[in-house]
């Protein structure tokens, strides 16, 4: 699905002192899978998950999605694979605070369909928050938002889901109930899921060690 | 409706949104209610100018007769209809926002009914005069005096008259015209002033007139009631655009400043949208589209507010007083729509900044 061939990424290139973000990655990520990229702050994870969601743009190097350099994408193809291929989930919920919870579920296909609704509402019974579907973000809890985050990254039912640092705000609990509907979703789909938290890559079928913008190991289970 | 309608928008976002309405309303109502007074201006001194498009005067200065022999002259212009002997005074009128005279003509009773038939005025009560002191006024000037049929005006009546003696309204007229008319013996030794009734092509007899203007007659022509008539149109649309120019740059920095706090509190929704795999294009358009409905809401509940407030003073101030204000001014609506869509303009041009230079990964990592 993803392939990563002498990756890299430069912070301030044109400066005297240019920050290495990533270098020289090879990587292959691919199936249906829980694949974990793990470093501490700073390592380049986030980087490399979103130079692999084509929101940043490499150096140099090539990143391909099912064989097809994003760089060489324009921004409106881009931005089409990432609404019908990808869903993202950040360590902050960014729900929009002026619709409900089922709208912003909704938000990526910006449709109100009957089966998209259903599928939403499915999605927030599951995550055990429908009852707070036509409640504004302001009105749930921190674990309950970044529910209502992970339900809109699954609402198009994408290819690959992105997740960076998704478990940080959550209590114990909640971090399991999201890795949970994240495990059984890697039965049919690829889910890449950024951390430094390694009790939450329990079920991952790799991971990625990246220290210092390089991968420093990859460790395979199973 | 779909998540990211506009209307979803507008209903998440009601006190912004009202902020926002609420501004180019009022910005839309001063200026439009300004250019209401303005063309009602315009209308009062159109219906005071109205008789000259049918007639050029001469009039002597310091109450002296005509020549009869100019009088000859000029009836045997092949352009003249009529010579129609009149006393020219003036009444004072309170108009909207200053005080004009209205020219109130003494006539033979039937030179009366000739002019009031031209200038298609229609007696609603009483009758034209028939005796030097009675007078017909329109309905408008009556009511802006407070008089009614059986009252008395002039100077005997009110030092500040300008018409002279006590005379009594015998009529009340309408029609767009706004005059009045009074009673002017055929035995009147006293003919200052002339009346020409002229035919379409009257050239000949307009640069006669201009020339005994030089002779130290006055002349009043189609020509110069129009130069005049210009001149103070010229000068209420330079106040009005002064008005409307000052509104404007006052209300667009207010204005693109709000919605530019507001553009810049949406970069964080701008990013997520941007991230879910909505386009730069689509997002620009969309919020466009969002300014444009506040800018189209703003323009009709401003336009809606003027008349309305227009009504209202009509109802309850003016009309008692026989003024009137308009309620549609075509020439204004390019004043009035002047600052909305430079608004517009600016947003457009802000968001198109905002999001060309948008980075949504420092801006959800929290680094922007």
């Amino acid at each position: 699905m993803f392939t990563c061939r002498n990756l890299y990424l430069i912070y301030d290139e044109k400066k005297s002192d240019p920050t290495y973000a990533l270098k020289d990655i090879n990587l292959e990520l691919s199936g249906n899978k829980l694949i974990g990229i793990m470093g501490p702050s700073g390592s380049g994870k986030s980087s490399l998950l979103y130079a692999l969601a084509s929101l940043k743009d490499i150096t140099s190097g090539s990143i391909t999605y099912n064989g097809q350099p994003i760089s060489s994408m324009g921004a409106g193809e881009r931005a089409l694979m990432r609404k019908e291929d990808f869903g993202f989930i950040f360590q902050r919920h960014f729900l929009i605070e002026y619709l409900t919870v089922l709208q912003n579920v909704l938000t990526p296909v910006n449709s109100v369909s009957k089966d998209l609704v259903n599928r939403a509402m499915e999605l927030l019974e599951k995550l055990s928050i429908g009852h707070l579907a036509n409640k504004k973000p302001a009105e749930l809890s921190v674990g309950q938002r970044q529910r209502v985050a992970i339900a809109r990254a699954l609402i198009s039912k994408p290819k690959v889901i992105f997740g960076d640092e998704i478990t940080a705000s959550l209590d114990h609990t909640s971090a399991k109930e999201v890795m949970a509907v994240l495990n059984e979703y890697k039965k049919e789909h690829l889910v890449i899921i950024v951390t430094h938290d390694p009790t939450i890559l329990v079920g991952a079928e790799e991971i990625v060690h990246i220290w210092d913008g390089t991968i420093s190991k990859i460790e395979k289970k199973g | 409706m779909k998540p990211l309608s506009i209307f979803n928008y507008i209903n998440g976002n009601r006190k912004k949104v009202l902020t926002l309405t609420f501004t180019i309303i009022l910005s839309v109502t001063t200026v439009y209610y300004a250019t209401l007074l303005a063309g009602s201006i315009f209308t009062m001194l159109e219906s005071k100018y109205l008789p000259d498009q049918y007639y050029s005067t001469i009039y002597t200065n310091h109450f002296q007769k005509i020549e009869p022999s100019i009088v000859d002259e000029l009836s045997e212009f092949a352009d003249v209809i009529d010579v129609v002997p009149f006393i020219r005074e003036y009444t004072l009128y309170d108009g909207l926002i200053s005080a004009e005279g209205i020219p109130i003509m003494s006539l033979e009773e039937r030179d009366t009914y000739y002019l009031m038939n031209k200038l298609k005025l229609t007696i609603l009560e009483g009758r034209a005069p028939q005796a030097t002191d009675e007078i017909i006024l329109h309905e408008r000037l009556a009511k802006n005096k407070g008089l009614v049929i059986g009252d008395f005006i002039g100077n005997e009546v009110n030092d500040k008259e300008q018409i002279k003696g006590k005379n009594q309204v015998v009529g009340i007229f309408q029609g767009e015209a706004l005059i009045g008319f009074r009673y002017l013996p055929d035995d009147t030794e006293i003919q200052t002033s002339a009346m020409i009734f002229l035919k379409e092509n009257n050239e000949g007899v307009t640069r006669y007139l201009e020339e005994l203007a030089i002779q130290g007659y006055g002349a009043s022509t189609l020509k110069l009631s129009k130069m005049y008539f210009d001149q103070t149109k010229s000068l209420i649309n330079t106040i009005l655009i002064s008005i409307a120019g000052l509104i404007a740059i006052v209300v667009t920095l207010t204005l693109a400043n709000i919605s530019y706090i507001h553009l810049y509190h949406r970069k964080k929704e701008f990013s997520i949208r941007y991230v879910l795999g909505h386009s730069l294009f689509g997002i620009k358009l969309r919020t466009f589209c969002e300014h444009l409905i506040i800018i189209i809401l703003g323009i009709i509940g401003g336009f809606i507010l003027a008349i309305g407030l227009t009504l209202i003073l009509n109802t309850l101030v003016f009309e008692p007083k026989g003024q009137h204000m308009i309620y549609i001014y075509l020439n204004g609506i390019p004043f009035v729509l002047l600052t909305p869509l430079v608004v517009l303009l600016i947003n457009s041009f802000v968001t198109n900044k905002l999001l060309n230079k948008l980075d949504p990964i420092a801006i959800l990592e929290g680094t922007d």
